[in-house]
């Protein structure tokens, strides 16, 4: 009796089971999603990619674009436009177009995270123009190359880490603004880092270039390994400093100010011959260490001017009082505050040449 | 009356742990963040904390509740209300622990819909679970107790090696200040959230089962206590790596927190999360229907296999009516204030009844 | 209710009677030994030795001729041991079809000597080199159908009193004997009860070889799994004896039962004691290993390329979708293919006569394979996957369980297409019940891991070096638990640093 009751659901069963099914050959695998805005209308565009025999002839492919109102509207003017299902869930970029950003993420943002398919490693990227251009430009390069150049760049260049998560996250949280890396391209067609956006509330507002982008990766990543640094001494030698770990302690003080106090550790590379051991433990640390404060208090200074936080000096402030209210703070406190930097460089090594 | 259990039916005391750690895993570790995060701020932990430390406490009274020649809870509710009376009592219970069970199947449909099969219809997935959901009852309690025993460890494991990837982007300025709210907040935050520990007062129908059930009580102490620590863990990472806002609008914020995982052979690890989450959830619902039967074979000598056949129909048919979101959080919320005044209310008042009992 | 027990005993009322039955076959021999005496004797030329008879019988008959004036005489002269005098109808006729000559005076006397044990065992080997549980070092000496040479080598390899045979007859055509052979002392009576009870109330014709009295004793004949272990090595037969378990015996067929079992039991080789413990726990690991991959690796393809294509790195995405480009079937039709495939490659290699079989398995194996992926009926990844788990089915020592094993794997198939991830973790809760509600002889199945005993995981999972392998299981309840004393650690003999 208990068989016949396991057999027969089984097999009804098995009938059904045949029809939801995604096989993987059957189905388009979105590598990116890009998003413009035009006349109050969402373009959205995605590219595919197609495998062939070997990986470097292997490259994407563009579906058509399509326009709602909505930024989940799109998808379903894709499905219009090609033979398989379309599939979500290997997402690895979404390209924002710089008007689109300058007009509010939040909906997108709402709707990537509430989206289980999309994993929340993928990146996001401000495009300097339009995204169906840089996607268009893609499509000459292997697949999911615009996240593995950001990938790569966040572990070993001067672009803080940013992924889906990491923006939600600043965005859902009152005391910190959002910041997207941005990529453009060259005139000789060549995409590249174009440093980082920063949001005030969804809206784009500030743009830095690279080497602010790199000071910015000095406050808020945790470990900094490899990222450059090129100074100019006072009688004009041009060094590059490489870190290769960096402690920040930061601490608030009572008249409306903040601490930082960073330890780093450099290689110092492209130094010339005429240095001595004595040149280089006193006159270049310091020059290092002045050029360095220097730059980093500009930062925060125009940061503060324009009105933006994504350093995350609110959350220093929120830690350290019990009663810390978003508005009252970025009005009174904010555009008050006094920076104080010091910053204290070892150069742990110069090379394996005298 | 007492219940003399024949010697081969009876499992050792060293079991109770891990009945227990099994019967408290539900879905309440894949969303209790949200609860906590709404009422508790950034203190969401210390209520987990909090929690866990009180339950001893009704471990405690449930242990002198049932000290005696091995009875279970039907017995004691005959003593102490009668017959009649504690007949009603004992099936109240069954309809707390059937709603109980309802609720954990249902929001874990709900997940797997919402997360890995989006076309796939309510009742054929429920129909699979309630088959393997018979055999194991009808094995036993031995095999229900084995099943217990071998997914027990299934949550720990899955969180030891999927908690080192958020601490990469955890933030420990999240949860600092600490203690920064109010004793109402703190009150409020663990009525609500206390449900997601619940499922241990099984103990009371399976206690004459037991060998040498009074020493067992080590073990069911251990238990909680490793229960608590666990659940203290995954809070406290969960709010260092997501901001409290997020967390507030997530449903399911430990499935989102393993999404940022990336082993060299598994790109999402989401989706082995869930479905051994099955095997987790399914020593919970054995337990608590075999739990069922056992009362109804105890106070009506019903066969056992005809209620577990009626509480798998219930079950199918509850989870059909309730369709849609809204009912399931309806559902959720009435089963977990009932717990609480089972567990908080009800469970005293019968150390109460017993000890007025004992001086008079 | 008559059962056929009954039936085919056939009632002879004298001897007249008898003898016109049996002489209706070819093989029966009617011999006057000794005129004056009117000695005759009768017996199946066909199951005793006649140099037997000629040396032991009639010559010291002829011999002392004029000694003999009845039978009992006769009986002081016969050097062989059980000759009795009977007139007990039923006990001869039995007895001659057993193997045994009767000696008779004259026929209405009802009444005649049997002489016992004159069977010999031709047409059986002589030895066996026990080659489907080969191991590389270690004695190579297995049990041959004659049941009389395996009680002997049993003996040998046991060489104490408490060795205890019990003997009977099952089957109502075939006659076979049957022998419990267990040490006393050490094993729980409820066993040998237990086994004797199921044997008595065995009703069946044919019983050829011990599987068929393995399956009609076992405890539940509906699963895959096998509860009875059946060996052909004496020295797994002999550590089965001390760990407190029982061997039955089985006339006509080389392999002896072992009950009760527990799963691990299926997955030790003798070669995991015969090498160090370092490398003997090493490979029952792998050995583990390999399990759990055989059964799981194709359904996890199925299940990953059917419905979670997210599980794959990207980039793993390129080769398995450039190999999957041109297929026509989905994942669950081309694995059924490939396993099948194999599954007749296995029982067609098992028939062929060994010429033919070389050449054809290297057409099967390896052109069939090649021509089929370039003919893009599969793919050639999932080709790796069903030949690596073929393989690694075939890593248990004992054929029955890799044989539970290589069937598995096609219901986890058929669930994971259907549901995906969630229907193998549906199908493996349900192999774990399973295990869970089987028992053999009574005992549960999944000791010592459910009624968890820390101390017998000294030979379970993992081999501790052999004086920690000192108490028997105690799931099996022998009346002895430890099996020798160990005193103390030993002390590394060369320890230089402690004592220079």
């Amino acid at each position: 009796m208990n068989k016949i009751f396991i057999c027969i659901p089984i097999f009804c069963l098995l009938l059904i089971g045949c029809s939801r099914t995604t096989i993987i050959d059957d189905v388009k695998i979105i590598q990116s999603i890009g998003y413009d805005i035009e006349n109050n209308e969402i373009i959205g565009t995605a590219s595919y990619p197609v495998y062939v025999e070997s990986i470097q002839e292997s490259h994407p492919r563009k579906l058509f674009t399509a326009e709602s109102k909505t930024t989940t509207g799109v998808f379903t003017s894709f499905t219009k436009q090609t033979a398989d299902e379309i599939d979500m869930s290997q997402l690895g970029s979404v390209v924002i177009g710089d008007a689109f950003a300058k007009n509010g993420i939040s909906d997108l943002l709402v709707n990537l995270n509430s989206d289980p398919n999309i994993g929340t490693n993928s990146t996001l990227i401000i495009s300097k123009k339009t995204a169906s251009e840089l996607l268009e430009e893609t499509m000459n390069y292997p697949p999911y190359f615009l996240s593995s150049v950001l990938d790569q760049s966040m572990e070993n260049g001067n672009v803080p880490l940013t992924n889906l998560h990491t923006i939600s996250n600043q965005y859902y949280r009152e005391s910190q603004d959002m910041y997207i890396p941005k990529m453009e391209i060259t005139n000789e067609g060549l995409i590249v880092g174009d440093g980082v956006g920063i949001f005030k509330n969804d809206k784009l507002s500030v743009s830095l270039d690279n080497r602010e982008t790199f000071l910015l990766k000095m406050f808020v990543d945790k470990s900094v390994y490899n990222s450059t640094y090129e100074v100019t001494t006072s009688d004009n030698i041009d060094l590059l400093a490489k870190i290769i770990s960096n402690k920040i302690k930061s601490s608030v003080n009572n008249s409306p100010g903040v601490n930082y106090k960073f330890n780093l550790k450099v290689y110092l590379k492209e130094k010339t011959t005429k240095l001595s051991v004595s040149d280089i433990t006193n006159r270049i640390t310091k020059e290092i260490e002045t050029s360095l404060e220097k730059d980093l208090l500009n930062l925060l200074e125009k940061l503060k001017n324009e009105n933006v936080d994504p350093v995350g000096i609110g959350e220093l402030y929120r830690v350290s009082q019990r009663n810390w209210e978003k508005n009252e703070f970025y009005r009174e406190i904010y555009p008050n505050i006094k920076f104080n930097i010091e910053a204290n460089v070892n150069i742990v090594n110069t090379g394996a040449a005298e | 009356m007492g219940n003399i259990q024949k010697e081969n039916y009876l499992v050792s005391n060293f079991f109770v742990f891990f009945i227990i750690i099994s019967s408290q895993n539900g879905i309440g570790l894949l969303g209790f963040q949200n609860i906590i995060a709404k009422n508790a701020k950034h203190d969401g932990w210390i209520v987990v904390l909090l929690i866990g430390i009180s339950l001893q406490i009704v471990l405690w009274l449930i242990y002198e509740i049932l000290k005696g020649d091995n009875k279970d809870i039907m017995t004691i509710h005959n003593e102490f209300f009668g017959k009649f009376f504690g007949s009603v009592a004992s099936i109240f219970i069954s309809i707390y622990f059937l709603t109980a069970t309802i609720t954990v199947f249902r929001t874990y449909l709900e997940i797997v819909q919402v997360w890995a099969f989006p076309s796939v219809s309510l009742w054929e997935i429920s129909i699979l679970m309630l088959l393997i959901i018979y055999y194991i009852v009808s094995g036993g309690f031995r095999v229900v107790t084995g099943i217990c025993f071998l997914f027990a460890f299934i949550p720990s494991i899955l969180f030891f090696l999927s908690l080192y990837f958020p601490l990469k982007f955890s933030n420990i300025n999240n949860i600092l200040p600490i203690f920064n709210l109010s004793f109402i907040d703190l009150i409020k935050a663990f009525k609500e959230s206390s449900s997601i520990f619940f499922g241990f007062e099984t103990l009371l129908i399976y206690f004459p089962l037991v060998k040498n059930a009074h020493h067992s009580k080590i073990w069911a102490n251990i238990a909680i206590m490793f229960t608590t620590i666990i659940f203290t863990i995954v809070a406290l990472v969960s709010l260092t790596y997501f901001s409290v806002g997020q967390l507030v609008n997530s449903k399911w914020p430990t499935l989102e927190m393993t999404k940022i995982m990336e082993l060299p052979f598994v790109e999402r690890f989401e989706f082995i999360f869930i479905f051994s989450w099955l095997a987790i959830i399914i020593p919970t619902i054995s337990l608590h229907i075999w739990s069922i039967s056992r009362i109804y074979k105890r106070l009506f000598n019903v066969k056992p296999r005809i209620s577990l056949i009626n509480s798998l129909v219930l079950i199918l048919v509850f989870t059909l009516i309730i369709d849609n979101y809204f009912k399931a959080e309806i559902l959720n919320s009435i089963v977990s204030q009932m717990g609480f005044y089972f567990i908080y209310i009800y469970i005293p008042l019968l150390f109460l009844i017993k000890v007025i009992r004992r001086y008079h | 209710m008559v059962s056929s027990k009954d039936n085919s005993k056939h009632e002879f009322k004298n001897i007249d009677e008898l003898f016109s039955y049996y002489s209706q076959s070819s093989d029966f021999s009617c011999l006057n030994i000794s005129e004056r005496l009117s000695l005759n004797i009768a017996y199946f030329n066909s199951l005793v030795d006649e140099k037997i008879i000629q040396e032991h019988v009639s010559n010291p008959i002829l011999r002392n001729h004029e000694d003999i004036s009845n039978l009992k005489d006769i009986l002081k002269i016969i050097p062989i041991k059980d000759t009795k005098i009977s007139s007990d109808i039923q006990e001869i006729s039995e007895k001659i079809i057993q193997g045994s000559a009767f000696i008779y005076i004259n026929k209405a006397m009802n009444m005649g000597i049997i002489i016992n044990s004159l069977t010999i065992s031709t047409g059986y080997r002589e030895q066996n080199d026990a080659e489907n549980e080969y191991s590389v070092i270690g004695p190579k000496v297995g049990f041959v159908e004659d049941i009389d040479t395996n009680l002997r080598l049993l003996r040998k390899s046991l060489n104490i009193p408490n060795l205890k045979f019990e003997e009977t007859f099952v089957g109502t055509t075939s006659n076979t004997r049957v022998v419990i052979a267990y040490l006393e002392g050490i094993i729980n009576p409820e066993h040998i009860n237990t086994a004797r009870q199921r044997i008595k109330d065995l009703d069946y014709d044919l019983i050829c070889d011990s599987s068929l009295l393995d399956q009609l004793i076992t405890d539940n004949s509906t699963t895959p799994f096998p509860l009875l272990l059946t060996t052909e090595r004496v020295d797994r037969a002999a550590y089965c004896l001390i760990n407190g378990q029982l061997a039955i015996l089985c006339d006509g067929s080389p392999y002896v039962i072992n009950a009760p079992t527990s799963i691990f039991d299926f997955f030790v080789s003798p070669e995991d004691y015969l090498l160090p413990w370092v490398l003997g726990t090493f490979f029952r690991l792998i050995r583990f290993l390999g399990v759990f991959f055989s059964i799981s690796a194709t359904p996890i393809y199925v299940a990953v390329l059917t419905y979670h294509i997210a599980i794959i790195p990207k980039d793993m995405l390129g080769p398995i979708i450039d190999s999957r480009v041109n297929v026509p079937f989905p994942p669950l039709i081309e694995a059924l293919f490939l396993e099948v495939i194999i599954e007749l490659l296995r029982e067609a290699g098992a028939r062929l006569p060994t010429k033919v079989g070389q050449t054809l398995g290297i057409v099967g194996g390896i052109v069939i394979g090649q021509a089929a992926v370039e003919a893009a009926l599969t793919s050639n990844i999932l080709l790796i996957i069903v030949a690596l788990s073929a393989l690694a089915s075939f890593t248990t020592p004992t054929f029955k369980m890799s044989n539970t094993i290589r069937f598995l794997r096609f219901p986890l198939i058929i669930l994971a297409s259907i549901w995906g991830g969630l229907g193998l973790v549906a199908g493996i809760i349900i192999l774990c019940t399973h295990t869970l509600r089987l028992k053999s002889f009574g005992m549960p199945y999944l000791a010592p891991l459910y009624p968890f005993r820390y101390s017998e995981f000294t030979d379970g999972f993992v081999r501790f070096s052999l004086p920690y392998i000192k108490k028997r299981r105690s799931i099996f309840r022998p009346l002895v638990q430890s099996r020798f004393n160990v005193n103390g650690r030993k002390k590394d003999i060369g320890d230089d640093f402690n004592n220079e």
